[in-house]
């Protein structure tokens, strides 16, 4: 019986031995065409490296495999009053370095993100202030209702005060202080489920898992992950179905096709969230980059008319994105809340009625326009910029592609540079999935203030959907709410303040021994990974 | 010879010089280094304290005595687009390119160099032929081609051999090795023959030309004359008198891996310095651009002068002489 | 005068002994052939390409991805309109190719041309003139000879591209190029010349030139240069292959020219992105054109310096 007894514990210890040392084996190596900006989790409001970071910090809300909001440091919140948010903190959280996760790492965060070299001020700039109540409770104020506070602070990650303030990091990292601070640039200490064991920009980031994680509950049984940015598509590609790699993504849309007939790996693909559109400087008195001097075309709603018939959107699915696309008269997705089918027409395709059109606007022989666009930002980004300026060269405009890659594009086109641009690609998933985050960014007016319109690069700015973006901000009914959304949506498109394109696909490629949660807003979320 | 390696190295002080002005006139006028340091809601005010505090409103001479002082140290400021000190960056990458470089010129050499020898004792036969023209293909099809074709050939279709990185390195503290993993060995296969081939096919034509130019001189055809043995002819005498000029010129020539190292990094996805630069020429990485600017000119200013140096403690004759230096 | 004895001097040259030895060989025959048609297409380009690959309302996206006439990719048919099929803009590849090679042979030849111009005039500088100046041309050429052309390009065109502003790039990027190969290149031509000069300066005819009292200028350049030229040919031709690898490189590398106005390489790179779907024909003819411009040129400027060279022949 003992000898039985001994035996069977030995077994024991030896299957125990075995799933140990097979856990220890599950190491996922993944690509992805750049790398993230840095670690720093307020450096940059980008989806790639905030989905990056996402693995490491966690925020008070969290978006779950189907961007649905889920609690994440916080167990539950409430409004107890229209600017009054209570969160009740999670126990017993453990940041990477061992420290406890309390209240004032929230109030600490929270601040960060309004410092200096934040990009996640907007985010931050929705609360006037935070008192704690006890360590495990907090009372938000909000700058005036933000019913959508909650579901935007999934973005704002929460950093331990005590690491950051020793390590010099206590504002958010940017180049002016990397010789002192920069600590927070290529070092990380979160909540997540895993942490930064490595770090080469540009090179190579291991990823490891930290045992002592709050939630014991995730999916995923992997132990490593290996990230290494492989810029060139095709490489990428090879890469994944030689197996050197697991999981790379975009897949660029015409290797679909070859990964289909590989055995091993499969091309993931969906609709994503992002809505691709060009933009147009609507402010200027003269284009910056344009033959017409003295006035600006595109204050012509004739002349924006024209483009937006110009452009032959099934074209650019079927052999740009190879059928991938969904082209879109709408300025959000269809997963967006607040996107309404019946109004999303794209402009019909008329290259006659644009030469009319041009012709009535005062230009029959067209004008010249340079448009700025990322070379590596969005799934074949410069190639749908020069079917464009092809598709404008039939009607007379002179499109002029300028591409560079996306650190430069967006240098350029930003705030930051005073929006140097007259015509514009660019391409917005929504970070909170809801149409007030569009309304309020993109489609209303410019405020240097309130922060809206930061990125209406062309300040698009109709009095009206300025009304409608406030009242959409802090509706409560749902139907009333989308009647205004209707409207602000039809005046968009009246007056053609944007040209949508299309909602690109996501691309991933994976090998068939993992399976991955797709998230369509292209976030890589590391707990749906699980190992076959 | 004192005074001559004086105004060698004096001349060679004035070429980095030079080089360094080049590289700090990128600095003064590419665009604002401001712009690509902050973020979007910096205010006038904060832009022109950072000004102030970065000297760049200082007199162009200040900043440029500034930009030599901390550029001796290695000291090239901060990345704009990876936000981290040049100089770190620059010791990151380093192991990967100088690994490449290094087997690449083993390769080179080790092939190269008997290849050449055979086509020139064999001046007419088949093999030779065929080298001489293999030479000129290889010659002729640019470094790139011969890497799309290496992938698409051995990772793609055969799939025996990686294609891009480094595999599994071996981080040793001072320097990341991928030659004690069979992951690193592998994914240096192909850069490596790839960055080889053009050194190769030029080391075995400078060896070839060499050695007929010796096999033509007085002294072998007198050995000849005496009745020795062919093999003791060529490699006796020839090739011993070959190997001398033509060691100094491959240690020349050897510079050149470093600079296509820069395409086949490109092409492989090889993280070394190479790439590094090219990517901080797409994106104006003025810093990056400014420091491989100067560290490339020092590493070749110095091969010169150590080559000049070797070749004046061999052939005093040429000390007197401006530069009549083989080449 | 010395001006017809050059003149006889040269149709000498080039009517007997090299003439002769040209005619003999086979290699020599087709490499010149082949330079000569390339460089013909390339630069009748306009009159027979079918296809104006600049012009943004003659290329219909419609066409994009065609496979070569003959082939069938993916469901589509080749095109009889295109040859060689088309990239993932609707470009006929073919048209593309004659422009590229275009693009491609002017910058080689332009920077050819600047690189022998500064080249000769520098090395008849150096060694008629001799002494400080003399010393201090040739030590500037043994730096630069030090540094490999293709780096030297690459440092200049990222310098350049560094100091332009972005929104120029492109429109001067073949002048970009041009700079940088040909002041990578000059090297080679101001030593050979320099060399030459050194040895005809002491000949009798420089001499007369000096005591009837010409002025230097005149007897450098209308006297010696001529007599000095032969060798120039070829470094000039081996140097055209070069440079014209160069300029592919550099546009390959994503700095040279951009995807509307293409050279070769510009296209092996758009191609690139594409072998792995199976559009190999967007990478494959264009890396063909490039290699056979290439070796052909090359094999013809061994030849040429073998047939040069009495000692080797």
């Amino acid at each position: 019986m003992s000898i039985m007894k001994k035996m069977l514990t030995g077994a024991a210890i030896a299957g125990l031995l075995l799933t140990t040392s097979i856990a220890s084996a599950n190491t996922l190596k993944f690509a992805f065409q750049g790398d993230a900006q840095s670690l720093d989790p307020h450096g940059l409001n980008e989806t790639f490296t905030l989905g990056f970071l996402s693995n490491v910090y966690e925020g008070l809300t969290m978006l779950d495999k189907d961007i649905q909001l889920i609690p994440g440091l916080a167990t539950s919140w409430e409004n107890t009053s229209p600017t009054t948010i209570v969160f009740k903190l999670r126990q017993g959280v453990k940041f990477h370095n061992g420290n406890s996760f309390n209240a004032d790492d929230v109030i600490f965060s929270w601040k960060r993100s309004l410092s200096e070299g934040s990009d996640q001020k907007v985010r931050g700039s929705m609360v006037k202030d935070i008192k704690k109540i006890d360590d495990h409770t907090v009372e938000v104020h909000t700058n005036g209702p933000q019913p959508l506070m909650a579901s935007e602070w999934a973005w704002i990650y929460i950093m331990d005060k005590e690491w950051s303030e020793e390590n010099g990091a206590a504002n958010a990292a940017n180049v002016k202080d990397a010789n002192a601070n920069g600590y927070s640039l290529n070092h990380a200490n979160g909540t997540g489920p895993f942490s930064i064991a490595t770090r080469q920009p540009d090179v190579k980031t291991v990823f490891k898992r930290y045992e002592g994680h709050w939630n014991k509950d995730i999916k995923t049984n992997i132990t490593d992950v290996i990230f290494t940015p492989v810029k060139q598509a095709a490489t990428r590609t090879a890469a994944l179905i030689s197996g050197e790699l697991d999981m790379v993504y975009p897949i660029p849309v015409q290797d679909w096709k070859r990964l289909d007939s590989e055995d091993g790996v499969t091309a993931l693909r969906g609709p994503e969230a992002r809505t691709i559109f060009l933009g147009m400087d609507q402010f200027r008195d003269e284009l910056l980059y344009s033959d017409v001097k003295g006035k600006n075309p595109f204050k012509d709603v004739k002349v924006r008319k024209a483009m937006a018939h110009a452009i032959n959107l099934e074209l650019i699915k079927k052999k740009v994105m190879r059928g991938a696309a969904t082209p879109t008269g709408l300025m959000i997705a269809p997963q967006v809340n607040g996107f309404n089918a019946d109004a999303n027409t794209p402009y019909k395709y008329d290259p006659a009625l644009s030469k009319k059109l041009l012709a009535e606007a005062g230009y029959p022989e067209g004008f010249e326009v340079t448009i700025d666009c990322p070379n590596n930002r969005y799934v074949n980004d410069e190639k749908i910029c020069q079917a464009v300026a092809s598709m404008m060269a039939k009607v007379g405009v002179k499109m002029k592609v300028l591409a560079q890659p996306k650190s430069k594009y967006f240098g350029k086109v930003l705030a930051q540079n005073n929006y140097d641009t007259s015509m514009y690609l660019l391409g917005w998933t929504p970070g909170s999935m809801d149409v007030h985050n569009v309304l309020a960014g993109l489609l209303s007016c410019q405020n240097k203030e309130t922060k809206a319109g930061l990125f209406n690069l062309g300040n698009y700015c109709n009095a009206r959907v300025d009304e409608l973006q406030k009242l959409v901000g802090v509706e409560t009914d749902a139907a009333k709410r989308q009647a205004y959304v209707n409207e602000a949506m039809k005046i968009v498109q009246d007056e053609v303040g944007y040209l949508p394109l299309h909602q690109q696909p996501l691309s991933w490629g994976v090998s068939d021994k993992f399976s991955i949660n797709q998230r369509a807003d292209n976030a890589f979320d590391f707990r749906y990974v699980v190992k076959n | 010879m004192f005074s001559f390696l004086v105004k060698r190295v004096m001349q060679s002080l004035i070429v980095l010089l030079a080089v360094a002005l080049i590289a700090f006139s990128l600095f003064s006028f590419v665009g604002d280094p401001i712009n690509n340091m902050v973020g979007q809601d910096t205010t006038l005010e904060e832009r022109e304290a950072l000004r102030e505090r970065l000297g760049l409103n200082d007199p162009f001479h200040i900043q440029f005595y500034n930009f030599i002082k901390n550029a001796a140290v290695g000291d090239f400021g901060i990345s704009y687009r990876h936000k981290v000190p040049v100089k770190d960056l620059i010791i990151e990458r380093a192991p990967a390119t100088i690994e490449l470089s290094f087997i690449s010129a083993l390769l080179s050499i080790f092939i190269g160099i008997p290849m050449g020898v055979y086509t020139a004792i064999q001046r007419k036969g088949f093999i030779s032929r065929s080298f001489m023209t293999i030479s000129l293909v290889g010659i002729s099809l640019p470094t790139f081609l011969i890497g799309i074709l290496f992938i698409f050939l051995f990772g793609v279709i055969l799939r025996w051999l990686p294609t891009f990185g480094r595999g599994e390195v071996v981080d040793l503290g001072f320097w990341t090795t991928g030659l004690l993993t069979w992951s690193g060995i592998k994914s240096l296969i192909l850069p490596s023959i790839t960055l080889a081939l053009f050194q190769m096919t030029l080391i075995m034509r400078l060896v070839r030309t060499e050695m007929l130019e010796v096999l033509m001189t007085d002294y072998i055809k007198f050995a000849r004359a005496r009745g020795l043995k062919e093999n003791a002819v060529n490699f006796g005498h020839a090739l011993k008198n070959t190997l001398i000029p033509v060691i100094t010129i491959i240690g020349l020539q050897l510079g050149l891996v470093i600079a296509f190292a820069i395409i086949t990094e490109t092409v492989f996805q090889w993280p070394g310095m190479g790439m590094l630069f090219i990517q901080a020429i797409e994106e104006v990485d003025v810093p990056v651009m400014a420091a491989y600017l100067m560290m490339i000119s020092v590493i070749f200013v110095g091969i010169n002068l150590l080559v000049d140096i070797l070749y004046a403690y061999v052939d005093p004759r040429l000390t007197v002489d401006g530069g009549a230096k083989h080449g | 005068m010395a001006k017809p004895n050059n003149n006889s001097k040269l149709t000498l040259f080039f009517k007997g002994d090299l003439w002769y030895s040209f005619s003999k060989s086979p290699t020599a025959i087709i490499s010149f052939s082949l330079t000569v048609i390339c460089l013909f297409a390339a630069f009748s380009a306009q009159l027979i390409a079918p296809f104006d690959i600049f012009d943004l309302a003659a290329i219909d996206l419609m066409d994009a991805d065609l496979p070569p006439m003959w082939s069938t990719f993916d469901g589509y048919d080749g095109d009889p309109r295109f040859i060689f099929g088309t990239d993932d803009q609707g470009r006929d590849i073919w048209s593309g190719i004659l422009y590229g090679a275009q693009i491609s042979i002017f910058v080689g030849f332009t920077s050819v041309i600047i690189s022998a111009i500064i080249g000769i005039a520098l090395g008849l500088l150096a060694g008629y003139s001799g002494g400080r100046i003399d010393s201090f041309i040739m030590r500037v050429a043994d730096i630069q000879l030090s540094f490999p052309a293709i780096l030297i390009a690459l440092l200049i065109d990222g310098v350049m591209r560094g100091l332009l502003p972005r929104e120029l790039h492109d429109e001067l990027a073949i002048y970009v190029l041009i700079f940088a190969i040909s002041i990578s290149g000059w090297v080679q031509y101001a030593r050979t010349i320099r060399g030459s000069v050194m040895v005809e300066k002491n000949k009798e005819y420089v001499q007369a030139g000096q005591v009837i009292g010409l002025p230097k200028h005149t007897i450098a350049i209308k006297h010696i240069l001529p007599n000095v030229l032969s060798p120039i040919f070829v470094i000039g031709t081996i140097h055209l292959a070069s440079a014209i690898i160069t300029e592919a490189t550099l546009s390959f590398l994503g700095v040279g020219m951009s995807p509307t106005t293409p050279s070769l390489g510009t296209l092996i790179r758009i191609g690139n992105e594409y072998l792995l779907s199976g559009e190999w024909w967007i990478t494959l003819f264009p890396g063909l054109a490039l290699v056979i411009l290439v070796l052909s040129v090359n094999i013809f400027g061994d030849w040429l310096r073998d047939a040069l060279n009495p000692k080797l022949r």
